[in-house]
C-alpha cells in the first residue's frame, strides 16, 4: 500500500501542498485529478523523492520511502514533459535502466514494442509526442514496478492508442497487484478505469474515495414542478446545486433520492422528475464548485 | 530499514556504461591534442612551446565542458526528474561524472605526455603537469559543486571560475581590509600585512599548488590535494542533501549561496576600485567603496533573481554584511592601534633594517630561518645584492628605534629633491618574532624640525663603521676586500663611455675611503642617504662631461663579472679625482 501522510510542501512563500493524505492499495489504479497547478505532478515528484516535503512521510508497505531506500528500485515515474538522454533509442535506453533496474523484463520490453509499434532503434528524441509516450510507458511496463506513477501519460494519443494503454495497465495492474496513480485532466479516460479517485485543489486532497461509491453520494436529478420552487431544505438530503435550464431543473445533491422526491411530491405538483447518472467529471465540478472553483459568472459588457 | 541502493560492482557497471557514452569526446578530443600539439608544429617545424602551452589551455576548455556536460542533468527540471527518480542517488550519480571525468582527463594529459616527449620538450612541461593535474582533478570537484549551487548551466560555469578563485578572492577581501587598515593606522603597509599572511598562515602558493613548479612532489603535496578534494567532497554532500530540487531553473539554487555571491561581489569590485586609489582621502575612499558595494549586490541580487525589485530580506542581509564587515575591519584597526605606537626595546632586537625596500628583509630573515642559504655569508650576499643594510650592532639598532621614535612623532621629510617613498623599519626579535612597520612621509614643503632630527640621527647611522663596511662593503670590509677581486670602470655621465679601466681598486681604495668618509660626516640629507642606500644613490646630474661615475666591478675570473656599486664622483671625491687626474 502506497500511503502518503500529511504531507506538506512550500516553495518559497507558497503552499504548494497542505496535509495531503492519500491510500492507494495494491492492485488499485489511483486517479489523481484536480484543478490547474493544483500540485498533482509536484505530489508524484515528492513520491519519487525528486522533491523534498517539509513534513510528513510517504509510506510503502509500511517502509517509509526515502533518498536511498532500496524500495525505491520498484517505483517507476513517467513525467509529463518527457526526457531520454541525447541520442537513445529505445534499445539503448533499455541497455541503461537495465543496470538500475533488477526487475527489469527484456521479454515484456519486446512484447510491448511490438504491440505499440515502435521502432527500437529510433532515435527517442526524434519521435512525435505520442510515439514518446508509449515508449516510455513500455519502458515503465518492462521494469515492473510495483508503483507506477504516470503524469498525464495518454495526454496527445489518439483513442485506438489509448485503448491499447489502459488494456496493457489494466492487465498489468492483475497480473502484478501494483498500484498506479495516474494524474490526468481526461476525466472522462479516468472515468473508466480508475478504482479510487483523488480530488486535488489548491494543494489538498478535497475528496478521496472509491469511484463507485463516490457516484453512489453523489446524485443529479431533473424535474420540473408547477409554480415558483421554493427553498428545498430537508435533513434527509442536501442540495449542493440547483440549476434552472428553461423550466427544467437540475438538481446535484447528496443523501437519499426517494427522500428528495417525497419531499418534492409532498411540497410541489412534479410534472417531471428523472435520475441522472453522474460521471467522474460531474463529481470532480460538484467537489470544485463546492469550494468556489469555477462558480464565477463572467460579465461581459 | 536503509540499504545504498547500488553495490559496488553496479556503479563500475554504469562507470563502463557512463565512459562508453563519452567514447566520441575520447575520440574528437585525440584527435584535437594530436593535431594541435603534435601535427602541425611538425609540419610547420615550427617552435612546439606554443603548441603544447595551447594543447594544456585545450584540456582545461574539454575537461571543463564535459563536466559542464555531465551535471547539466542538474538544470533542467525534466532531465532532474528523470534521473532523481531512478533509483540512483544524486549523490552517486554526481560520484559517477566526477570519476568518469578524472578518467577522461588522465586520458587527456596521457596524451599531452605523448606530444612532449616526441618533441622531445624541456623538462619545464612535466614539471608545469604537477601544477596542472591537480587544477584539473580539484577543477572536476569544483565543477561539480558549482553545478549542484546552481540551476543553470551557464551560471554553473561562471560559479565554477567563481568557487576556484575563491581562495584568491578571500586574499582581496583581506587585502582590502588591511588596505583600510594602511590608511588609518600608521606604520601599517597592506603589502607587508599580506605577504606575512600568505608567508605563514595563508599559503596560497601551497593551496594553488605553484608552490610544486620548482619543487619535486612529496607526501605534503599528496596531502594538500587530498585534504582539497575530501573538503569539496563533503561540501557537495552537505549540498545534495540539502538541495532544494524544486528550484532547478533559477540561477543559484541555494539562497545562501546566492548571497554569499552577492557580498562577495559586493567586496571585491568595490575592493579592486579603491585599491588602485592612491592620493585619495581614507573617507572619500571608505565613501566610494560603500556606493560601490551597494551597486554591485543590488546588480548581482537582481541578476540572480531576474527582478529589479529586491526583497526586504536582502537589504536586511546586506545591511547586516557591512555591519559584519565594519566589525571586522574595525577589530582588526583597534587591534592594530595598540602596536601602533610600539618601538622595540634595542636590548630585545637581533637585527633590524630601515630602507624602502618591503620585502627584502622578510627574505633575508626567512633564508636564514630555513637554511635555504648554505651559510650566514651567502646570506649576508643576499643582502648585499638587494642593496639592504642589515644592523647588528647594538649602537646601530638603538639609532634605528631612535630614528623609529621620529618617525612616529613626525611624518614629513622635506628635504631638496626627496620624493614621497615608503619608509620601511624592520626588526627580526631575540625571541625569532619579526616587527615591520612602514611609513609614507610628506616631502612637500619646506625644511622642518622634524627634517633635521631625521638627517641628525640618520647622519650618526651613516657614520657607524658597521653601515660603512655593509653598505661600501667593497672598500670597507676587510674580510670581503681580500677575498675577492675587485676593479673598477670609469665612465662619463653623458654617455656611459669607458674612460678608465682599472686592473684591480688596491690604488684608489684609500683615496675613495677617505672621501666617502668625508661625505658622510657632512652629509646634510643623511636620512635620503639612509634610505635610499649607497648603491642607489643619485647621480650629480651634470651636463659637463668632467663628472664621471665609477663602476665598482667584482672579477667573475671566468664568469660574469658583478657590479657592486655605482659611485658618482662629485665634488666630494676630491681624492679620488686627483689620483684619476693623475693616473689618467
Amino acid at each position: 500500500m502506497l500511503k502518503v501522510n500529511d504531507l506538506s510542501k512550500k516553495f518559497r512563500e507558497f503552499q504548494v501542498l497542505n496535509n495531503i493524505n492519500l491510500n492507494a492499495d495494491m492492485g488499485q489504479i489511483y486517479g489523481l485529478v484536480g484543478s490547474n497547478g493544483c500540485g498533482k505532478t509536484t505530489l508524484l515528484k515528492h513520491i519519487m523523492n525528486i522533491y523534498k516535503q517539509d513534513s510528513g512521510y510517504i509510506f510503502f508497505n509500511g517502509e517509509a520511502v526515502k533518498d536511498n531506500s532500496e524500495i525505491v528500485e520498484d517505483f517507476y515515474y513517467v513525467q509529463d514533459n518527457l526526457f531520454f538522454p541525447n541520442q537513445y533509442s529505445l534499445n539503448k535506453l533499455l541497455e541503461f535502466e537495465s543496470l538500475i533496474y533488477k526487475n527489469i523484463s527484456k521479454e515484456k520490453f519486446d512484447r510491448l514494442v511490438d504491440f505499440f509499434n515502435l521502432d527500437k532503434d529510433k532515435n527517442l528524441n526524434k519521435m512525435s509526442k505520442g510515439q514518446k509516450k508509449q515508449a516510455a510507458f513500455v519502458m515503465a511496463i518492462s521494469t515492473q514496478p510495483k508503483v507506477l506513477l504516470l503524469d498525464e501519460i495518454v495526454d496527445g494519443l489518439d483513442a485506438v492508442v489509448k485503448r491499447k494503454f489502459w488494456s496493457v495497465l489494466i492487465q498489468e495492474v492483475i497480473d502484478n497487484e501494483m498500484v498506479v496513480i495516474i494524474s490526468s485532466h481526461d476525466l472522462k479516460e479516468l472515468d473508466n478505469i480508475c478504482d479510487k479517485v483523488g480530488i486535488m485543489h489548491e494543494g489538498k486532497i478535497l475528496k478521496e474515495e472509491n469511484l463507485e461509491k463516490m457516484k453512489n453520494e453523489i446524485k443529479r436529478v431533473q424535474f420540473a414542478v408547477e409554480g415558483e420552487l421554493g427553498e428545498l431544505d430537508s435533513n434527509d438530503f442536501k442540495v449542493l446545486k440547483l440549476v434552472k435550464i428553461g423550466s427544467i431543473y437540475i438538481c446535484t445533491l447528496t443523501g437519499s433520492i426517494e427522500k428528495f422526491k417525497e419531499y418534492m411530491n409532498s411540497k410541489y405538483k412534479v410534472i417531471i422528475f428523472d435520475e441522472l447518472s453522474m460521471s467522474l467529471e460531474d463529481i470532480f465540478i460538484t467537489e470544485l464548485g463546492g469550494v468556489g472553483y469555477g462558480t464565477e459568472d463572467l460579465e461581459i459588457k | 530499514m536503509e540499504q545504498k541502493t547500488l553495490k559496488s560492482n553496479d556503479f563500475v557497471k554504469l562507470l563502463i556504461h557512463s565512459l562508453k557514452q563519452k567514447k566520441n569526446w575520447f575520440l574528437i578530443s585525440t584527435v584535437i591534442i594530436f593535431v594541435t600539439t603534435l601535427l602541425i608544429p611538425y609540419i610547420l617545424k615550427f617552435s612546439e612551446d606554443f603548441f603544447l602551452v595551447f594543447g594544456i589551455v585545450e584540456i582545461f576548455i574539454i575537461v571543463f565542458l564535459n563536466c559542464l556536460i555531465d551535471n547539466s542533468f542538474l538544470h533542467n527540471d525534466s532531465k532532474l526528474a528523470y534521473y532523481k527518480s531512478k533509483p540512483i542517488t544524486l549523490r552517486r550519480q554526481v560520484t559517477l561524472a566526477i570519476t568518469t571525468n578524472s578518467i577522461f582527463t588522465f586520458f587527456l594529459i596521457m596524451l599531452l605526455s605523448l606530444s612532449i616527449g616526441f618533441h622531445q620538450a624541456p623538462n619545464e612541461y612535466f614539471e608545469v603537469l604537477k601544477v596542472i593535474i591537480p587544477w584539473l582533478i580539484v577543477g572536476i570537484f569544483v565543477t561539480s559543486l558549482s553545478s549542484i549551487l546552481t540551476g543553470n548551466t551557464i551560471v554553473a560555469g561562471i560559479m565554477t571560475i567563481f568557487n576556484f578563485s575563491l581562495p584568491a578572492l578571500f586574499y582581496v577581501v583581506i587585502m582590502f581590509v588591511f588596505t583600510i587598515l594602511e590608511d588609518i593606522v600608521i606604520g601599517f603597509n597592506a603589502d607587508i600585512l599580506m605577504d606575512t599572511l600568505t608567508n605563514t598562515f595563508y599559503r596560497l602558493d601551497y593551496i594553488y599548488f605553484l608552490e610544486y613548479i620548482n619543487k619535486p612532489i612529496n607526501l605534503f603535496y599528496v596531502l594538500i590535494l587530498m585534504i582539497i578534494l575530501i573538503f569539496i567532497s563533503l561540501i557537495i554532500k552537505i549540498c545534495l542533501k540539502r538541495r532544494k530540487n524544486e528550484n532547478t531553473g533559477d540561477f543559484i539554487v541555494f539562497d545562501g549561496f546566492k548571497y554569499f555571491v552577492s557580498v562577495i561581489a559586493g567586496i571585491i569590485i568595490p575592493a579592486t576600485f579603491s585599491m588602485a586609489l592612491y592620493n585619495v582621502g581614507v573617507t572619500s575612499k571608505i565613501i566610494v567603496s560603500l556606493l560601490l558595494s551597494m551597486l554591485t549586490y543590488y546588480i548581482i541580487i537582481a541578476i540572480l533573481e531576474k527582478s529589479f525589485r529586491i526583497s526586504i530580506y536582502s537589504i536586511k542581509l546586506f545591511a547586516g554584511f557591512m555591519v559584519v564587515f565594519m566589525i571586522v575591519t574595525g577589530g582588526t584597526v583597534i587591534f592594530a592601534q595598540q602596536f601602533k605606537n610600539d618601538v622595540p626595546n634595542p636590548k630585545d632586537v637581533n637585527m633590524a633594517y630601515i630602507g624602502n625596500n618591503s620585502w627584502a628583509f622578510s627574505n633575508y630573515v626567512y633564508n636564514k630561518d630555513n637554511y635555504i642559504t648554505d651559510d650566514y655569508e651567502n646570506s649576508l650576499d643576499f643582502a648585499r645584492n638587494n642593496g639592504i643594510t642589515i644592523f647588528t650592532d647594538k649602537r646601530s639598532i638603538e639609532l634605528v628605534t631612535e630614528l623609529h621614535h621620529e618617525m612616529l612623532l613626525d611624518q614629513t621629510y622635506f628635504q631638496g629633491d626627496y620624493y614621497t617613498s615608503n619608509i620601511v623599519i624592520s626588526y627580526l626579535m631575540n625571541d625569532g618574532s619579526t616587527i615591520i612597520r612602514d611609513y609614507k612621509l610628506d616631502g612637500n614643503g619646506s625644511s622642518s624640525e622634524g627634517t633635521k632630527r631625521k638627517n641628525d640621527i640618520s647622519n650618526k647611522i651613516i657614520n657607524l663603521d658597521e653601515v660603512k663596511e655593509k653598505q661600501y662593503y667593497y672598500l670597507y670590509d676587510e674580510n670581503y676586500y681580500k677575498e675577492k677581486d675587485i676593479y673598477y670602470n670609469v665612465k662619463s655621465i653623458r654617455d656611459n663611455s669607458i674612460k678608465t679601466k682599472s686592473s684591480n681598486i688596491d690604488e684608489i681604495r684609500q683615496y675613495l675611503i677617505k672621501d666617502i668618509d668625508n661625505m658622510l660626516l657632512k652629509k646634510e640629507d643623511a636620512f635620503r642617504h639612509l634610505i635610499f642606500g649607497g648603491n642607489n644613490y643619485p647621480y650629480f646630474k651634470d651636463e659637463n662631461d668632467n663628472i664621471f661615475y665609477m663602476e665598482i666591478i667584482e672579477n667573475g675570473n671566468g664568469t660574469e663579472d658583478n657590479i657592486l656599486d655605482e659611485i658618482s664622483v662629485d665634488n666630494n671625491f676630491k681624492n679620488t679625482i686627483e689620483y684619476l687626474r693623475l693616473n689618467n
